[in-house]
């Protein structure tokens, strides 16, 4: 073990104790690292001793960052979740009306919040089952102007259960787009009960928009005359925006509707939104198990059960 | 305490274990597992598992009189069982015994 160890050691205490809270409650932590290098010495040679020794360091230095971030957070949500209660307090009800006030607020807060829980559940699996028919619709389409409509028809009609693949496909599409919009009012309802529902909030809009660009992308992907119509008439409204033709070009791969953009919409639509998608609806769903948890411990046993949200 | 607090983790329960008859320091702890052959905790994971049940009100922490590590300036701090941590401890062993006396109802007995 070097000086250098040492002295980053040191520089890791010297950080940790920027974050005086977290330092109260983790520096034993850092003297035990400090402290088992001998032992580290007698057991491995120097240089594996040394890396072990500093990945420690690092993981400390790393949690202690964490802990610090994460405290930030809950203060500044603290505070504003107290702002909010002060305005929202109303000086002339009597005690008991208060009382009845809150009980009511946190019911509804419960009601909305396991609505919620519930659609993010419903939105995780029609992505995965979106994912998995896309999957099996990938094995027979052909992404090219002439191969795309004839590919769909003998998906739909000569390949076994195709059809049914693609309804499933096509339905879990939709209902996607629709969970996502309810999920998007009914956070909107409880935006005033929710503790931490920023992750939540910002995942569940960026999920609603990655399942209307699925919805878009996959407009031209049926290569009929409908589809190619309106992605004419929409390319050409981006077109027009600022650095339209920019977007133009990325989306659509020139000016005119060819291969080229039957192959851009395909990529978009099966890797980069579709992987998108199944990422934020497991954060979704996780930030609302979170939050779900977290408001569970003070609600009362007749509205839920620790079980049940410890289970869901 | 609500039952879901006396839930352990493995992690958690070997913790535990090494601190129902003394007060223990972190390595203390580490060291007492595996000396006895026992499943060696991370060393990463066994400061956040002890602040995870000093949470749960399972074990309570107190400053050792050491003088503070001369290069980090760090105080060592000794962990304790509480009362709670031991029905926590009991409630797993009364679990393990039950799954192990556990037999089948014998149909049309």
């Amino acid at each position: 073990m070097n000086e250098k160890d040492i002295e980053l050691a040191e520089r890791t205490g010297q950080f940790a104790r920027r974050f005086p809270q977290v330092w109260q409650e983790y520096q034993d932590w850092l003297r035990a690292i400090v402290s088992s290098r001998e032992e580290l010495q007698q057991r491995y040679s120097q240089g594996l001793a040394s890396l072990i020794f500093r990945w420690r360091l690092l993981y400390f230095g790393l949690y202690v960052a964490a802990m610090a971030g994460r405290q930030a957070l809950v203060q500044s949500l603290h505070q504003v979740s107290k702002r909010q209660s002060k305005r929202a307090a109303v000086p002339v009800l009597e005690q008991g009306a208060l009382t009845t006030q809150s009980l009511q607020i946190k019911r509804t807060h419960f009601i909305l919040q396991r609505i919620a829980t519930l659609l993010a559940v419903a939105e995780l699996t029609l992505c995965g089952l979106a994912a998995i028919t896309g999957v099996m619709l990938a094995f027979y389409y052909q992404p090219t102007a002439v191969g795309a409509h004839a590919s769909l028809h003998a998906i739909a009609y000569q390949i076994t259960n195709g059809n049914l693949i693609l309804s499933l496909h096509n339905i879990a599409g939709n209902g996607l787009i629709i969970l996502a919009l309810v999920q998007i009012v009914v956070m909107f309802l409880g935006r005033q009960f929710m503790r931490s529902w920023l992750t939540a909030w910002i995942s569940g809009i960026c999920l609603a928009l990655a399942t209307i660009g699925l919805s878009w992308t996959a407009i031209i992907l049926n290569w009929d005359q409908t589809g190619f119509w309106r992605f004419k008439i929409e390319l050409s409204i981006i077109g027009s925006l600022p650095a339209g033709s920019f977007l133009r070009e990325v989306l659509a791969g020139g000016s005119a509707i060819n291969t080229l953009t039957l192959q851009h919409m395909y990529t978009l639509h099966s890797y980069i939104l579709a992987i998108a998608a199944l990422l934020l609806s497991v954060i979704h769903l996780t930030a609302h198990i979170f939050q779900e948890k977290s408001w569970a411990q003070t609600a009362p046993e007749s509205w839920c059960s620790s079980e049940d949200t410890s289970t869901i | 305490m609500s039952e879901s607090n006396l839930r352990l983790t493995p992690n958690q329960e070997v913790i535990l274990a090494a601190l129902r008859l003394h007060r223990r320091y972190g390595l203390e702890i580490l060291a007492a597992i595996e000396s006895n052959g026992g499943k060696q905790i991370g060393f990463n994971s066994l400061y956040p598992n002890l602040k995870k049940l000093e949470k749960k009100g399972l074990v309570q922490s107190e400053w050792g009189d050491e003088p503070p590590e001369a290069h980090s300036g760090a105080r060592r701090k000794y962990y304790r069982i509480t009362a709670a941590g031991i029905r926590a401890l009991e409630i797993k062993q009364e679990l393990l015994a039950g799954v192990a006396a556990w037999r089948p109802e014998t149909e049309g007995a």
